[in-house]
């Protein structure tokens, strides 16, 4: 084997110094929350790196619903997937059908759209907050669920198309004629043809879509007050309402909270890659 | 097998006109080759008979019948794309079933005509393949039957 240059060592050495830290930087809070999630109530604030009386009682506290602050748990977890898996599904029925029709049927209009979808995005979410409240109060769905998941689409929608006509436009546009020739009408090349060769984007954008509602705390809040409407996620800035808040049971909930996302990351993991329409056209 | 007539066709995009009244007959079984310098309007042509783009004036004729306002898919035409155009998420059998599949014909007759074209290019081992799986050469043979 050959002795490293020094090149390579320094990069590889810059690389490490960068790198480090930010793994320190990510991964400290997770540890944190599991150390919280561990510690019985007394020794939370300890200050140790590992608990002397290490324990799972929290989690028993949590799932049995023992606490005032969870007396919803379930419920509330059941809310959050409810909302997370709709705003899912309905994003990923208009971005697709729009970037289907903008990128493949090239319908009039097209460019004008995309433009419009990425300008949303100069206002930032919070800012719509407001208007987006009175609106739903005007169709009188505040404090119903449909609320958080229209408001949740509205704010996904823009960037999933983009993302999906960006996709789509990588296509080769030969396949919509030969499926033309060999007799498809358009929703035939949407359905047999289109959305099989879109899979891995078609997940990757269900799952941001998915992971933006249920991780949403603002709109979540001011859309939802019944505590049997809530997510999770405003249930738990709920605990920090009293003098005394249970911080270890904050941190084992939200610990549970975000597992949820990093298993869909896990399982999906593989959908992220492309690579699906290698050897459809001569390169 | 038919017969094709152009009478002078026209094709602009916008304002800018490639094909300028084109005219010719090819008749029932002759074999017919277009030569000329790239961006003379060869695959502009073919794609106007195939029904890909539309026609700006003249008529087209495929065995006796205008098809100036005929969808592609009712022109009985077949095409071989120049880049394949394979569906690369089918088997190459798929592939050469789906324009049959389209055309609801019965799982019977599609199987037995996948079956002979692939006896006659000698595609039958690569039928289960998919077209990542396949030379450059067997993807020819491939986007053949499939159109």
């Amino acid at each position: 084997m050959k002795a490293p240059t020094w090149r390579q060592v320094s990069t590889e050495a810059k690389l490490l110094l960068i790198g480090i830290p930010v793994a320190i930087w990510t991964l400290l809070p997770i540890y944190h929350l599991f150390l919280f999630s561990i510690s019985p109530k007394e020794d939370a604030f300890a200050g140790k790196l590992w608990p002397d009386h290490p324990t799972l009682h929290n989690f028993e506290v949590v799932f049995r619903e023992q606490h005032y602050y969870l007396s919803h748990f379930w419920l509330q977890i059941w809310n959050s997937l409810l909302i997370a898996v709709t705003v899912g599904v309905l994003t990923l029925l208009v971005a697709t059908g729009a970037a289907f029709a903008i990128s493949r049927l090239k319908v009039r209009g097209g460019r004008a759209v995309m433009n419009l979808a990425l300008f949303t995005y100069f206002i930032p979410a919070a800012f719509l907050a407001v208007p987006m409240y009175k609106t739903m109060s005007s169709y009188g769905l505040l404090n119903n669920q449909w609320a958080l998941i229209l408001a949740m689409v509205t704010i996904a929608a823009p960037y999933s198309i983009w993302v999906l006509k960006q996709a789509s436009d990588k296509l080769p546009y030969e396949l919509d004629e030969a499926a033309r020739i060999d007799g498809a009408s358009p929703l035939q090349l949407f359905r047999l043809v289109y959305m099989p060769l879109m899979t891995p984007s078609l997940v990757a954008i269900g799952t941001y879509a998915l992971l933006l509602a249920w991780n949403e705390y603002l709109y979540a809040f001011l859309l939802l007050s019944n505590e049997r409407q809530i997510t999770l996620s405003v249930a738990l800035g709920n605990f920090l309402a009293a003098d005394d808040s249970p911080w270890e049971l904050l941190m084992t909930v939200g610990l549970i909270y975000a597992l949820p996302p990093a298993a869909i990351y896990y399982v999906f993991r593989r959908y992220m890659v492309g690579g699906l329409t290698a050897g459809a056209v001569k390169s | 097998m038919a017969s094709v007539s152009f009478q002078s066709v026209e094709k602009a995009f916008g304002s800018t006109k490639v094909i300028h009244g084109i005219g010719f007959d090819i008749h029932d079984g002759e074999f017919m080759v277009l030569v000329g310098p790239s961006g003379c309007g060869k695959s502009t042509l073919l794609r106007m008979l195939a029904g890909l783009e539309e026609i700006t004036g003249g008529t087209i004729a495929i065995d006796g019948k205008v098809v100036n306002d005929m969808e592609s898919k009712d022109r009985d035409i077949a095409m071989v794309f120049q880049s394949y155009a394979l569906y690369p998420h089918m088997t190459v059998a798929d592939n050469m079933a789906f324009s049959l599949k389209l055309r609801k014909a019965d799982p019977k007759t599609i199987e037995e005509r996948v079956a002979r074209a692939a006896k006659i290019l000698n595609l039958q081992p690569f039928l289960k393949r998919y077209p990542r799986e396949l030379s450059d050469a067997r993807r020819d043979q491939g986007a053949a039957p499939a159109a």
